[in-house]
């Protein structure tokens, strides 16, 4: 089951990377292409926009898993920890709720919006949808094994203080220091 | 009636410890079901929102900041500051807040300054004999340059929600992130003199020249980035593709930065962009939803009904960012609040590029009060140190923060003075 999740989790981040990797190569260009005798693209800035609607979707799954959402912790100071579970369990049952209701949205979306296509690149927005419709599903299912396995085994050290929010993960091996900072402005 | 039951979901969510883009989107949805629309508009508003190309320089601001981190740009900071003020009394107080500075025009976040840095600077102080509360207190205050000066990820958002121009709001943080460091010296010029057995380092020219060479282009980032926007070269989310660029040629070119590193800077990068862009896409919803029922005109009769000064105006802003600073994160109260104070700082003639600065840093000063103050608990953890011990080194720090906060709203020439200089 660890390994099923862990490929999922590879494969989520690889979209999501992937699309940051885009984003950086197209901005780039489109930079460049302005001083550098390289062929005019027209659809650099329309991609990137997509790119940047799977990157934020596509990893929305994982950090459910990671407690890498901003929240408000006010009730980790709670000194109960049967209440601080409870409240997370919660937490985590009402994220899947909204993120299926909205899965539910996005398939309408893309059921809907298959004769649209985008003005640069002429692609169907159904495409476009079809990823953000997969992170939302993912965000459903791991908020609800999330919840169950807050239920059966509690709130990591990690959670309660709120330091681990983009880096250290609840069931993947700890990342190092240096990435614990990122999540905040 | 509809706004307040709409609020008091989102506040109850907020308090059961739902992520804020999910409390946004809850409530938000349930509205427009309840109104009629097809399920359709709330998914296709929020995928707009975050698709919007301003916001690109959101994921590239962030990349730049994590290679700039990873590429051990801060160690060489470290080394120059160090070459440079370390025969000064109580030198290393003033590294720090240097190293920040000279850190803040690559990274927009305080959070990820605290992290990086504190590792860098505080073992130092305290084999130098300072306190670790002066440690704790100089580094987190520090940090909090970093979201103020250019390139600031809270700014990038302040634009797009505003649609102000992102190079005047950079151009506009420059002299207040300027004063805060001035402001962070004083209060380090203050409490040195009370430090006893502080060990001063010797100056040597050699030293320093070798430190020189070895900064000599990392601090050539700003340059590309500011000189890039500024100068009319790049857009700002260009800026940023270049500077990570830069950041990466300079990285493989010093050996800090391998192949192998990249999944991992990809990784990172990604998932604080994710929280940030699913909360700023989330907002959409919600400003939609208040947007129809009226709520910023509702609020702007409500304001100018009390007052129709500008800088009373500003005054209530700050106080208000104050508050929801020490308990809501930064990045939720800005796309939250920003579409409602719009219209009423229009009609109160505020410059909007005062406005997102004098937010900005109010906000900021959020990260170092309990209880939601992230850099307290990343320095908590960093020094395994209690998060009371890091609160008490950070309170000298907050008064020249506040001070900053209140010269940008009395003396907004402060702000506006580069942009309208350079014609932004």
């Amino acid at each position: 089951m660890s390994r099923v999740v862990r490929i999922l989790t590879g494969l989520e981040l690889g979209v999501a990377c992937l699309a940051a990797a885009t984003i950086f190569v197209l901005i780039l260009y489109q930079a460049l292409q302005r001083y550098l005798p390289v062929p005019n693209v027209l659809w650099t800035g329309e991609l990137s926009e997509f790119a940047l609607i799977w990157l934020t979707f596509g990893a929305a799954g994982v950090l459910v898993t990671r407690d890498g959402h901003i929240a408000l912790q006010l009730v980790d100071n709670v000194p109960s920890a049967t209440f601080v579970r409870t409240v997370h369990a919660v937490a985590m049952l009402l994220v899947a709720l909204i993120a299926a209701a909205f899965a539910w949205a996005c398939w309408e979306l893309v059921d809907s919006a298959g004769f649209l296509t985008s003005p640069a690149l002429g692609v169907p927005m159904s495409w476009v949808y079809a990823i953000t419709l997969v992170g939302l599903v993912s965000t459903t299912v791991r908020a609800l094994a999330r919840a169950v396995q807050i239920v059966r085994y509690g709130v990591t050290p990690a959670e309660r203080t709120g330091v681990a929010v983009a880096g250290a993960s609840v069931d993947d091996p700890p990342v190092d220091e240096n990435d614990q900072g990122a999540a905040r402005p | 009636m509809t706004v307040l039951a709409l609020l008091v979901a989102i506040l109850l969510l907020l308090a059961l410890r739902v992520p804020v883009a999910f409390a946004f989107l809850g409530p938000g949805l349930v509205y427009l079901v309840l109104d009629g629309e097809s399920l359709g508009l709330p998914m296709r508003l929020v995928a707009n929102a975050a698709g919007s190309f301003v916001l690109l320089a959101v994921p590239l601001f962030v990349l730049l900041g994590v290679i700039a981190n990873r590429a051990g740009i801060a160690d060489r900071l470290f080394d120059f500051a160090l070459a440079l003020f370390g025969r000064v009394r109580g030198g290393l107080g003033y590294v720090s807040v240097g190293v920040s500075l000279g850190f803040s025009w690559m990274s927009g976040s305080a959070v990820a300054d605290a992290a990086a840095l504190s590792k860098v600077e505080i073992p130092p102080m305290l084999r130098a004999g300072y306190s670790r509360r002066f440690g704790l207190g100089v580094v987190g205050a520090s940090a909090l340059i970093a979201p103020v000066m250019p390139p600031s990820i809270p700014a990038v958002i302040f634009a797009g929600q505003a649609s102000v121009s992102t190079g005047a709001l950079f151009a506009g943080s420059v002299l207040p992130a300027l004063l805060m460091a001035l402001g962070l010296c004083v209060v380090v010029f203050v409490l040195v003199r009370r430090q006893e057995g502080i060990v001063h380092l010797g100056f040597s020219r050699a030293r320093l020249a070798a430190a020189a060479r070895r900064v000599a282009l990392p601090i050539l980032a700003p340059v590309v980035i500011l000189g890039g926007i500024l100068g009319g070269l790049f857009t700002p989310t260009e800026a940023a593709a270049v500077g990570a660029a830069y950041m990466l040629v300079l990285g493989f070119g010093y050996g800090t930065l391998k192949v192998r590193d990249l999944p991992r800077i990809l990784v990172e990068t990604v998932t604080t962009t994710a929280a940030i862009m699913l909360i700023v896409a989330s907002a959409a919803l919600l400003g939609y939803v208040l947007a129809k029922e009226r709520v910023p005109q509702a609020l702007a009769d409500l304001v100018l009904g009390f007052t129709d000064d500008g800088t009373v105006f500003l005054l209530l802003v700050v106080a208000l960012m104050l508050l929801l600073g020490t308990v809501v994160d930064a990045t939720a109260t800005l796309v939250l609040v920003v579409p409602i104070l719009m219209p009423v700082a229009t009609r109160l003639g505020v410059d909007p590029v005062v406005l997102g600065v004098a937010m900005i840093l109010a906000l900021m000063i959020g990260l170092l009060t309990p209880p939601v103050g992230t850099v307290l608990y990343v320095l908590s953890s960093t020094q395994r140190v209690r998060v009371g011990e890091v609160f008490r080194g950070v309170l000298p720090f907050l008064v020249p923060l506040l001070v900053c906060c209140l010269l940008v709203v009395f003396v907004p020439g402060l702000v506006t003075w580069l942009p309208a200089t350079l014609g932004l």
